[in-house]
């Protein structure tokens, strides 16, 4: 490089500095307040993110292997003894909680508060029916009536004042009203359980005429919004719940890496055990396999399965595995029993494929191939294809982290957006002991510089043993 | 009572944390403004990349497990934040537009003929020049931000610099 054109490029960089010298202290500290202030809320959602793709993928792989495990008992989840219960006025909803065994043990018990908040909009009249809730997940039984003469289709979410007041969602019943008709829906909230307390709740519906033209227009002239306010008072919800906590918190080592039992919550609709992974673990303990809660009353023995599990903090290390079924009050005792964990060395935790080859060029073992999902959802998608041994009660998808590194080194943050927001998706097929499974990621239209590299979030690597510890 | 106890403990720690973060990011505000300003060229838009910065920062923050390191971490930051912002004007912006923006913001020949050759370099040499020349840093400090042996860093130095010779 010639003298004049360093000289060039020293000047500038003077001028650079002296522009950035002139910029006020004031200003400075504000765009990192607000950064700070978003990276809160954004964490959150990326905990709702994990909660919902986790949990719910962890769940339908679950389900699947528990079937054949089903417990009969009489405070255990039991669809036989649920189908026997008269539930009154919440009857119209048994279709909407099918399949749902802590929505059904709700019910069967009388635990849903009837609600009737009503709203009549244009030809269109919602009525939140009932509310089942403790401090860690509430059921919203509601239903439409369409007074209209076209079919609409409805989504829904839950809204509080609160910053991230659900950690994530999902809801039952058919989604679509006829002419005339009355759609009956459940829509199911993990709550965040940082949160205190949720000013103006309400349940948003969002009602849209189901022709192709409103379905496909972003305008709200097609749509009809409709907010159902509701009363949730945290501490209410806590004065029935019972928590069970030791210290020093009880903890449990497999080959060497340990995890603790913070504490377990039971409550009337579900019982909620809280386990943290220790730091100073030398691997990545990305869960427990099959976990379960044996409890004894009255000499009876039975077991209460896994409903769903999610993150509680950012960096994963915390975790919040959910049962479906209840913990009476007069039971004897309880135990918490796993089959094992499954764990990953750090070296192991990297995933670089080359996508425009579709090529897995570094992964944990030689069971994953990479291919393009373009075809089946859209631009941009990859899919990872895992085939190996399934064991009953682990997940067998791959979760990567939201961030990745194109081949100069540059990173990438996948945007969690409704249309694209779910980063995983996973379907298994079971075949005596060996599973299939794909996840689709989302990495975007662009052309990346190659390799992309990926951290593991998730990644089946049982390690095996057996321990039961008593926790009441 | 206790929950209650408990739960403002939490909130305390965790507006504690918050300014303690802070606190630390703030030290190095001035640095990442003035590296966003020498990618982006714009007060606005460098305000913007320190916010953003900031934001992911605080999510990631548990991921830096030497905060020695912390200066390094944000740099780094900072500046995959500035070439995802270079990226998306790419998108947002047809040529021409691009032509008439720079036009509008009167300046001189010399400065646009240097942003249009770093556009044209590949982001590692325009990195290793940005550090180096804008930020006053050594082969090494450079090599400490970028992870890279520092005789890579005086490779792409060296190649950067050929780059801009040959394109200005």
């Amino acid at each position: 490089m010639t003298e004049s054109k360093e000289k060039n490029l020293r000047q500038d960089a003077d001028a650079n500095h002296r522009q950035a010298a002139e910029m006020s202290r004031s200003k400075l500290d504000s765009a990192v307040r607000k950064g700070i202030g978003q990276g809160r809320i954004r964490a959150r959602r990326r905990n709702v993110f994990y909660a919902s793709g986790g949990a719910l993928v962890v769940a339908a792989m679950l389900l699947m292997t528990f079937a054949l495990l089903k417990p009969a008992g009489e405070f255990g989840p039991d669809s036989e003894i649920s189908a026997r219960q008269d539930w009154g006025e919440f009857e119209v909803f048994r279709e909407a909680a099918e399949g749902d065994q802590r929505l059904i043990h709700a019910l069967d018990h009388g635990e849903v508060r009837p609600s009737n908040v009503s709203e009549r909009q244009k030809e269109y009249t919602a009525t939140l029916q009932g509310i089942a809730a403790d401090s860690r997940s509430m059921f919203l039984l509601y239903s439409v009536k369409n007074d209209s003469d076209r079919p609409i289709v409805i989504s829904e979410k839950f809204e509080s004042d609160n910053e991230g007041p659900g950690a994530s969602s999902s809801s039952s019943g058919n989604d679509e009203v006829g002419p005339g008709q009355v759609g009956y829906r459940v829509l199911t909230v993990v709550l965040n359980p940082d949160t205190d307390s949720w000013q103006n709740a309400a349940l948003n519906l969002v009602l849209t005429s189901n022709e192709a033209k409103a379905v496909f227009s972003s305008s709200m002239k097609y749509r009809t919004e409709i907010e159902l306010p509701f009363e949730l008072d945290r501490s209410l919800l806590a004065a029935k719940e019972r928590v069970w906590q030791e210290d020093p918190a009880a903890s449990i080592t497999i080959e060497g890496q340990r995890f603790y039992i913070v504490r377990t919550v039971a409550t009337p609709i579900g019982t909620y055990v809280d386990i943290a992974y220790d730091e100073a673990n030398t691997k990545k303990v990305f869960g427990v396999i099959r976990p379960r809660l044996t409890v004894e009353r009255n000499g009876n023995i039975e077991e209460l399965i896994l409903s769903g599990s999610y993150s509680t903090d950012a960096s994963g290390m915390s975790e919040s595995l959910q049962f479906a079924g209840v913990v009476p009050e007069d039971t004897d005792s309880v135990a918490f029993a796993i089959d094992g964990i499954s764990a990953l060395d750090p070296d192991k935790l990297e995933l670089t494929i080359d996508t425009e080859k579709m090529q897995v060029l570094k992964a944990p073992d030689s069971s994953v191939t990479v291919e393009s999902a373009g075809d089946e959802y859209a631009e941009g998608y990859i899919a990872l294809k895992r085939s190996g041994k399934h064991l009953n009660g682990m997940a067998d998808n791959v979760l990567l982290d939201s961030v990745f590194e194109d081949g100069d080194g540059v990173e990438h943050e996948i945007e969690y957006t409704n249309s694209k927001g779910q980063m995983s998706y996973s379907s298994t097929e079971a075949n005596g002991e060996e599973s299939t499974t794909w996840d689709y990621f989302y990495i975007g239209a662009e052309k990346w510089p190659q390799p992309l590299t990926f951290t593991i979030e998730n990644y089946p690597s049982p390690i095996r043993q057996a321990i039961k510890i008593q926790l009441y | 009572m206790d929950d209650v106890l408990e739960d403002t403990k939490i909130d305390d720690a965790a507006e504690t944390e918050e300014e303690l973060f802070f606190n630390r990011i703030a030290e190095q505000e001035r640095k990442m403004y003035a590296i966003a300003l020498s990618y982006l060229r714009s007060e606005a838009d460098a305000l913007e990349a320190v916010q953003e910065a900031s934001c992911r920062a605080w999510i990631k923050r548990r991921k830096l497990k030497h905060p020695e390191a912390m200066s390094s971490w944000l740099i780094r930051i900072v500046i995959n934040c500035c070439m995802d912002e270079l990226r998306r004007r790419k998108r947002s912006f047809p040529t021409d537009r691009i032509e008439e923006r720079e036009a509008g913001e009167m300046k001189s020949n010399e400065r646009i003929d240097l942003e249009r050759a770093f556009e044209r370099m590949k982001p590692k040499y325009r990195h290793a020049i940005m550090l180096k020349y804008y930020q006053g840093m050594t082969a090494a400090e450079i090599a400490q931000v970028l992870h890279k042996p520092e005789g890579t860093i005086k490779t792409w130095l060296r190649e950067g610099l050929k780059k801009l010779k040959h394109e200005l």
